[in-house]
């Protein structure tokens, strides 16, 4: 079993005010209230810098940290996993009206799974592109449960998710320190690289749980 | 030892949190706080129409209006000249005439240099816990008891 908070963002994005340091920080803290967060995937917006390393500091708070990307699509955001050269090559991360169709089979293509974020949010989530008839064939995970939606955001999106079967994530979606880990996705495996998670997606063995559901989870 | 010190470096701990704090703030305030400003009333902080016309709901609380409530806040709290910086980012507008609830939590804790700093992240919210109005980090400089 491994808990992921699969969205969050540090001082790398515009809008963010954690260091990854004051993140892994805050998950020893959530762990000393009883919750388990085994690691974050950061997923800075419109971005992905292959050189950025943080495994030194993942070893010394032994937290597991992989990195992603936010990338703003036609359809809205979309949350990328396992980023590779080729991806970075074919994909401008920095074209905030790229075709969102185009962008998730460009990740498969490459070993990547794109997850579209926070799809209730309104104004900008994939249920309002479906509700003027878009189709998303491509689709098949969305982020159930976004810590910086609105409850009625959160809501629309698992009414998605019941009505296409779509699976679903859950992360914080953190800006601030104190916010990471608010939601993470539950997996069955167990997860240490950004290879892994895609599997672990693609497993469909997975849920999106609040970190209050973690409590009286087993440590991993 | 400052004579004013109301919180010191010690006291304070990793994953502290700090409120809600409730304010709210009222139409007579922000007329007030924009005439000293100078910013004459009618403008969209203090009038409907005006709000209106460059596509608000309603007037809104100044941005610096709410720094300063933010401010006062946190040396209300941790006294008065160790607010070493604020670093707001507004994601809604902050209304009148309503609850606003802030919030802190320690976020990081260090001495270094001979300071003793800590770093408090800031929520403002109405009552119900939904997406803020603002959030942020504010460095403070605190006494030591040593």
């Amino acid at each position: 079993m491994t808990y992921l908070d699969l969205h969050s963002h540090s001082v790398a994005s515009d809008d963010s005010r954690a260091t990854v340091e004051q993140y892994l920080k805050w998950i020893n803290v959530l762990r000393k209230r009883g919750f388990t967060v085994d690691g974050i995937v950061l997923t800075e917006h419109r971005q992905y810098d292959f050189d950025v390393d943080y495994s030194q500091l993942a070893e010394q708070y032994g937290v597991i940290v992989l990195k992603g990307a936010e990338l703003d699509t036609c359809f809205g955001h979309m949350l990328v996993y396992n980023i590779t050269p080729g991806l970075a090559r074919d994909v401008d991360f920095g074209d905030v009206k790229m075709d969102g169709r185009e962008l998730i089979k460009a990740a498969r293509h490459h070993g990547g799974f794109v997850v579209p974020a926070h799809p209730g949010r309104f104004g900008i989530g994939l249920v309002e592109y479906m509700a003027l008839g878009e189709r998303f064939d491509d689709v098949s995970i969305v982020e159930r449960v976004n810590g910086g939606s609105k409850p009625e955001e959160n809501e629309r999106a698992d009414e998605l998710c019941q009505r296409t079967g779509y699976l679903g994530t859950g992360g914080s979606d953190a800006h601030l320190a104190s916010h990471i880990g608010r939601v993470v996705t539950e997996f069955k495996a167990n997860i240490a690289t950004s290879e892994q998670l895609v599997e672990a997606l693609m497993s469909g063995q997975f849920r999106p749980v609040p970190i209050a559901e973690t409590a009286a989870a087993p440590v991993s | 030892m400052p004579a004013t010190a109301k919180l010191y470096f010690e006291d304070t701990e990793l994953g502290d949190e700090i409120g809600p704090i409730i304010l709210s703030v009222t139409d007579e305030q922000v007329i007030d706080f924009c005439s000293l400003w100078g910013n004459p009333h009618p403008n969209r902080f203090t009038d409907q129409a005006e709000a209106e016309r460059v596509g608000l709901d309603a007037p809104i609380v100044p941005g610096i209006m709410s720094m300063a409530l933010v401010s006062r806040a946190l040396t209300d709290w941790a006294g008065p000249g160790v607010v070493s910086d604020l670093d707001l980012v507004f994601r809604g507008s902050v209304p009148h005439n309503q609850p606003l609830h802030v919030a802190f939590q320690i976020s990081d804790t260090s001495q270094q240099d001979g300071l003793n700093q800590v770093q408090c992240d800031i929520t403002m919210t109405g009552p119900v816990p939904d997406r803020p109005y603002i959030i942020g980090t504010a460095l403070l400089t605190l006494p030591s008891r040593e």
